[in-house]
């Protein structure tokens, strides 16, 4: 009843207010999928017939489905990626795991990611009762993250009980993240790294994950309403998805871009693209079309001094979404 | 009966040095046997190793999940509360002391040896469950604490109830016995197991090594320094530590009083040498801490038993020659209280401390007194707590149970970790526990270093200051109320 109060209620708030994206007005092949998260790039085109996919794919194996590697002729017809954008992220490979870094943000986020999904799993009943006041509360959960990077959240993740599938475009990152992983048994066990895009993961993995969470991704994606609807194929009935990134306001400009990258140099100019921001109305917009309810939209603050991440009520620049899939 | 080699290598060392055996079938069991399995690697199977998921950089090595270096009261808290935390629960637990296991009855001779535990440590034994233990063992509740001088008529009271007593004196062994036999049997504790050498990481990524003089090594994930005042995991850590000796030394007996009462009154008394307290043990014995000079300790030590009950009666009831000025201007101070704060003058009312007719035979003994802070607590894999981060004169009562909350501090921050996923050696989650305890230790250490300064003067203007400054506090509730806070933690 209150679910299809609110979706009336938000489909009458964004109702003529924001552009949609039609995917459908669109020839599906053209639907790129950018998911330039940490320093993954993933873009799906339309690449001539026959060329063969530059993804490459994990070298671990497992019999279960969803660690099965991509193959090769799923991928072929619309998915590459291009070399100059992931490029530019290859060369940070190395960076991943040095907490003072570039990717000291990443690291103090996990405080609030890892809370937030540790806690709406929890709450929406998700993980199971018998461990969630234990040592390792996600027993037993799937989880895919989408563009891991170097697997800055999917080890904490793994350490809490799931079985974390870590998905990056970039062969580097891939590496970086199973190298790290073999270094701790907790992680170890519970992590599996996969190179492909999230498109090709989609043709294998239907309907398999308790959660997706795509961390400081939609905001490179070029097509985010594509991006939503192939995690929601994803995403089991009743699982979650989990999406923290940047809205499209004036305020997320000189935070994310005139502050942080070109004044203070928190992150490498050029990272992020305010074109490619998402406003958070079309967000949930986007995630009620594919069939989500919105659970929680919270902001969060960063303070470059001591390196926090703090939960804020203002959206105005970064955000986080915690959205359940209908069953 | 066991479920694979790995178990079975552990219980059989375990039996060799170690009190508690391993359970067979658990989850931490079945988690180790995995682990064990994966891990494995050739290395010294004839010595008393136990190889378990190390990582590959010691892969000979024992690996521990957390080492405790340090069996005394804070460490075996330490122990027990790792223990007893659910989400700590697949965690293996080692606890190193370098001395011999000590087999201890309860005896009906009191030990000289005593602590106040404050609310705040109650509150942690409660909830791991080794409160019940110790009031059935021992221990006297403290209702009321009165501190005064010798200087000034001056005083200030401070109230507890039935309920909540504002402390419970326990002797050490008491509780190092309720903590010892209640912890949890996935807890190992190796006695005799003296470390030769501590080799400590830049950074997460590489693990702690233990040596022990045996020749054994372990590693670990978090090595938790309870070693004491001499820490040696603290100079391993290289970290700065500030300190120094006072020229006092403490003296301690168990004292037999004049007749048997009530008993659970606290007394203090400050002499221009150092503070005399007498804190009750039962309704006919009492527990003696007296701070005084070196010189004048050794005298007491050399004296009889009369002869020293004869000065112990002097310090508490003599008058220093006072000066009569002063006497007059801090009875004007009170009576300035009492018109201002009427209300408040109910329920402080002076008591009469119990006089004392002997000491008991060879329970007198003196340790000196020093004041010691480490600037950090923590390094990657590392934390200190008790002693070994700080230490502290023991005119407030306060050592131990800033001890103790170093360990539910550290517990809270651990179990945050595991909340997070993070790494428990993860040194931006043990800074935490370092924020939060260096706050409030320093400033307990500062207060109770401020009280020290004034109150070995014998300088009329700060005799002054102290007497008007006392009494007022006294007189204000809320002021009292706030100091108790936080002694409370």
């Amino acid at each position: 009843m209150t679910t299809i109060l609110r979706r009336n209620l938000t489909g009458m708030l964004l109702g003529g207010v924001h552009r949609f994206w039609v995917p459908a007005s669109q020839p599906h092949i053209y639907n790129a999928i950018i998911l330039k998260k940490e320093a993954a790039t993933y873009v799906t085109r339309v690449t001539p017939q026959g060329e063969s996919s530059e993804s490459t794919q994990s070298s671990s194996s497992s019999s279960d489905d969803i660690f099965n590697k991509h193959s090769n002729s799923d991928k072929t017809e619309r998915s590459t990626y291009v070399e100059e954008e992931v490029a530019k992220f290859r060369y940070m490979s190395d960076s991943w795991w040095d907490i003072n870094g570039d990717c000291k943000p990443l690291h103090s986020l996990n405080r609030l990611r890892v809370s937030l999904m540790r806690e709406g799993l929890v709450q929406c009943g998700t993980a199971k009762m018998e461990y969630i006041s234990g040592p390792q509360p996600l027993t037993g959960l799937k989880i895919l993250d989408v563009g891991s990077g170097g697997g800055i959240l999917c080890e904490p993740l793994a350490r809490l009980g799931a079985k974390v599938v870590g998905l990056d475009a970039a062969e580097e990152n891939v590496n970086v993240a199973q190298l790290h992983a073999e270094q701790d048994p907790r992680v170890q066990h519970n992590v599996q790294y996969v190179c492909g895009t999230v498109e090709e993961h989609a043709e294998v993995t239907k309907d398999q994950y308790d959660a997706v969470v795509a961390s400081e991704v939609l905001e490179h994606v070029n097509h985010p309403d594509l991006f939503i609807q192939t995690c929601a194929q994803i995403v089991k009935p009743g699982g979650s998805i989990f999406l923290t990134t940047l809205n499209k306001t004036v305020g997320a400009w000189v935070g994310a871009v005139a502050i942080a990258e070109y004044a203070l140099h928190l992150l490498p100019p050029g990272t992020h693209d305010w074109n490619k921001f998402v406003p958070r109305q079309e967000l949930l917009f986007i995630l009620e079309k594919n069939g989500f309810v919105t659970r929680m939209v919270h902001g969060m603050a960063y303070n470059p001094l001591n390196n926090e991440w703090y939960w804020i009520p203002n959206t105005a620049i970064n955000y986080a979404v915690h959205a359940i899939k209908e069953s | 009966m066991l479920p694979s080699l790995g178990i079975g290598r552990i219980i059989k060392s375990s039996i060799r040095h170690v009190s508690r055996k391993r359970r067979g079938g658990g989850g931490g069991g079945v988690v180790l046997f995995s682990r064990s399995l994966c891990v494995r690697t050739g290395g010294d199977n004839g010595s008393d190793a136990e190889s378990t998921s190390p990582p590959p950089s010691t892969a000979a090595a024992d690996h521990y999940d957390v080492v405790i270096s340090g069996g005394g009261m804070v460490g075996f808290a330490m122990a027990s509360a790792l223990g007893k935390s659910a989400r700590l629960s697949d965690r293996r637990v080692l606890l190193l002391e370098g001395g011999a296991e000590r087999v201890w009855d309860l005896s009906p001779d009191y030990s000289n040896r005593v602590c106040a535990l404050n609310p705040t440590t109650q509150h942690l034994f409660t909830s791991l469950g080794v409160w019940q233990h110790i009031l059935d063992m021992r221990a006297q509740p403290v209702k009321r604490m009165q501190v005064w001088e010798a200087c000034s008529e001056a005083m200030i009271t401070f109230e507890g109830d039935e309920e909540r007593p504002v402390a419970h004196m326990v002797e050490n062994d008491v509780t190092l016995q309720a903590l010892k036999s209640l912890i949890p049997s996935h807890v190992q504790v190796e006695y005799n197991s003296r470390v030769s050498g501590y080799q400590l990481p830049q950074d997460t990524s590489s693990t702690v090594t233990i040596t022990l003089q045996n020749g054994r090594t372990i590693s670990t994930d978090l090595l938790i320094g309870a070693d004491g005042v001499r820490s040696g995991v603290r100079a391993a850590m290289g970290v700065q530590y500030l300190g120094w000796e006072y020229d006092q030394m403490g003296i301690v007996a168990t004292l037999e009083l004049s007749e048997p009462t009530d008993n659970t009154v606290a007394w203090q008394r400050f002499l221009p040498t150092g503070p005399v307290a007498l804190l009750p043990l039962s309704e006919d014995k009492s527990s003696l801490v007296w701070s005084t000079t070196k010189k004048t300790a050794q005298h007491l030590l050399s004296l009889s038993d009369e002869d020293f009950t004869d000065a112990l009666n002097r310090a508490i009831w003599d008058d220093k020659p006072r000066d009569a000025r002063l006497e007059s201007l801090h009875k004007g101070w009170l009576r300035l209280l009492e018109t201002v704060l009427p209300w408040t003058n109910e329920g402080v009312v002076r008591q009469l401390p119990p006089s004392v007719t002997s000491v008991i035979p060879s329970s007198r003994a003196s340790f000196p007194l020093g004041l010691g802070h480490a600037v950090h607590y923590v390094a990657p894999r590392v934390a200190l707590i008790g002693d070994a981060a700080h230490r502290i004169h023991p005119l407030a009562g306060q050592g131990v149970n800033l001890g103790f909350g170093d360990v539910a501090i550290l517990l809270e921050t651990l179990e945050k970790a595991v909340l997070l996923g993070a790494d428990i050696g993860d040194e931006r989650m043990l800074y935490e526990y370092e924020r939060g305890r260096q706050r409030h230790n320093m400033a307990t250490m500062t207060s109770v270093e401020a009280l020290y300064r004034l109150y070995t003067s014998e300088a009329p203007p700060l005799v002054l200051l102290r007497s008007l400054g006392l009494s007022a506090v006294n007189l204000i509730t809320p002021v009292k109320e706030r100091i108790m806070s936080h002694a409370n933690g």
